[in-house]
């Protein structure tokens, strides 16, 4: 029996956690309906980020997305980061089963 | 208690040891979330604490405090911003976001501020506490405002088009967001507990608000010792110029915290201190998701290394007995 998949896109964002719930809105405006938030550490350009306080504390949203969505998505994080917002923001195809 | 003493209390030494531990770069650290979850703890006991007391206030007294530390909160974070602007040594982004942690206050530094007091016995008035509740948000404000006028003036310099979208950011839901803190809220509410319940039955509380305090207290500086370390590797990129600020800043405010608690508020030095240390401290808990959000052209490295990294630790060790005796000879004049 063969397993059947439906292609769609992956999209990961690791931005502050004092950005979640503003992106948790813009996802709901464009018909997002699920998404998946891990608490991460690191560092980069915004410096350490080891979730000490609320300002160095960072997060990793996956949003797993139909090709139409992903559009409205990619256009709507544009506009954070043209906002100067630090987001890092990539995307892969995925297959996933229903 | 002076000099060299005041660094002989345990919460100082637990501060020094979290530092050395880093330094030798030892695996020592708390589980994840614990620090937050201990700030909760001191926030609610401080609270319930200056509750107690404020129920016995002066409320003239009580208010001239509210006015004070409002008035400390604006006109704080404009000397920082004056000074970093000064020869355009800093950008206009980085300095708004900066100066509002100077505005704001660190409740860590306020408690420090209190163990010193209470471990060498002097006594101090209760109304800093509640300054530390009005002082929170206002900086969060002018901070928003001189960031909203760099932009403005950035985008009248570019033209049409070019550089990066000047888009108002919905700076209402900013400063809600910053007036329902989480710090702030649980701080009142304790306070309003603290307030509102008899006598008797906050006795029942005492060994959790008081007795265990100054020990849960160590643990917490502990944790603070070993973030400050970390951020010494960031020292070289944020510069000389920043690094001084993170000293400087905190001489002014302490400086003019001292002279509202004595000259204008006729508080104890004890409690010209504490109304010193509000001046002098940086915040780190309500003040950086908000300028995250709300300035994001700063570099949020730049004000987490100074609050964290130079002012905190300058304020437990130089700042507490320095205005301390500042406010003993002010006083005496």
């Amino acid at each position: 029996m063969s397993v059947v998949t439906h292609a769609e896109k992956i999209v990961q964002i690791i931005t502050s956690s004092s950005l979640e719930s503003r992106l948790v809105d813009t996802f709901e405006e464009i018909g997002i309906a699920g998404y998946t938030v891990f608490n991460v550490r690191g560092d980069g350009d915004t410096g350490i980020q080891d979730s000490h306080i609320d300002g160095d504390t960072n997060i990793l949203i996956m949003i797993v997305t139909t090709p139409e969505s992903y559009e409205r998505l990619m256009e709507a994080l544009n506009k954070y980061k043209r906002k100067g917002q630090h987001l890092m923001v990539f995307s892969m195809n995925t297959e996933v089963l229903y | 208690m002076s000099g060299f003493d005041s660094l002989l209390i345990p919460a100082v030494l637990f501060f020094a040891l979290g530092v050395f531990a880093r330094l030798i770069k030892s695996d020592l650290k708390f589980p994840e979330g614990m620090g937050k979850g201990i700030s909760l703890y001191l926030l609610m006991a401080i609270g319930l604490k200056g509750g107690a007391e404020l129920a016995k206030a002066d409320f003239g007294i009580a208010f001239q405090s509210i006015f004070w530390a409002f008035i400390m909160g604006l006109v704080i974070p404009m000397i920082g911003y004056a000074l970093l602007r000064f020869r355009d040594r800093i950008d206009p982004f980085n300095a708004a976001a900066i100066t509002a942690h100077y505005g704001s206050v660190s409740a860590a530094t306020f408690l420090t501020a209190i163990a010193f007091l209470e471990t060498s016995g002097i006594a101090h008035e209760s109304y800093p506490i509640i300054m530390m509740v009005i002082m929170e948000s206002p900086a969060i404000i002018i901070g928003l405002v001189l960031a909203m006028l760099a932009r403005k003036k950035l985008a009248k310099s570019k033209p049409a088009g070019e550089g990066q979208e000047v888009e108002s950011l919905n700076t209402g839901a900013l400063l809600k967001e910053a007036f329902t803190n989480g710090s702030v809220v649980l701080l009142m509410g304790a306070m309003l507990v603290g307030a509102l319940a008899s006598p008797e039955a906050m006795e029942k509380v005492y060994p959790f608000s008081n007795e265990i305090f100054m020990g849960v207290l160590c643990l917490f500086l502990l944790e603070m010792g070993i973030e400050a370390a970390k951020r010494i590797k960031s020292f070289k990129n944020a510069g000389a110029t920043l690094i001084s600020f993170g000293i400087i800043m905190p001489l002014i405010g302490g400086t003019i915290g001292v002279f509202v608690g004595v000259t204008l508020l006729g508080f104890s030095p004890a409690g010209a201190m504490l109304v010193a240390i509000l001046g002098s401290s940086a915040s780190y808990i309500a003040v950086p998701p908000a300028m995250r959000y709300g300035v994001p052209e700063a570099n949020p490295s730049f004000y987490l290394t100074l609050t964290l990294g130079v002012t905190f630790p300058f304020n437990v060790v130089i700042g507490i007995p320095m205005f301390y005796q500042m406010a003993i000879w002010y006083s005496g004049l």
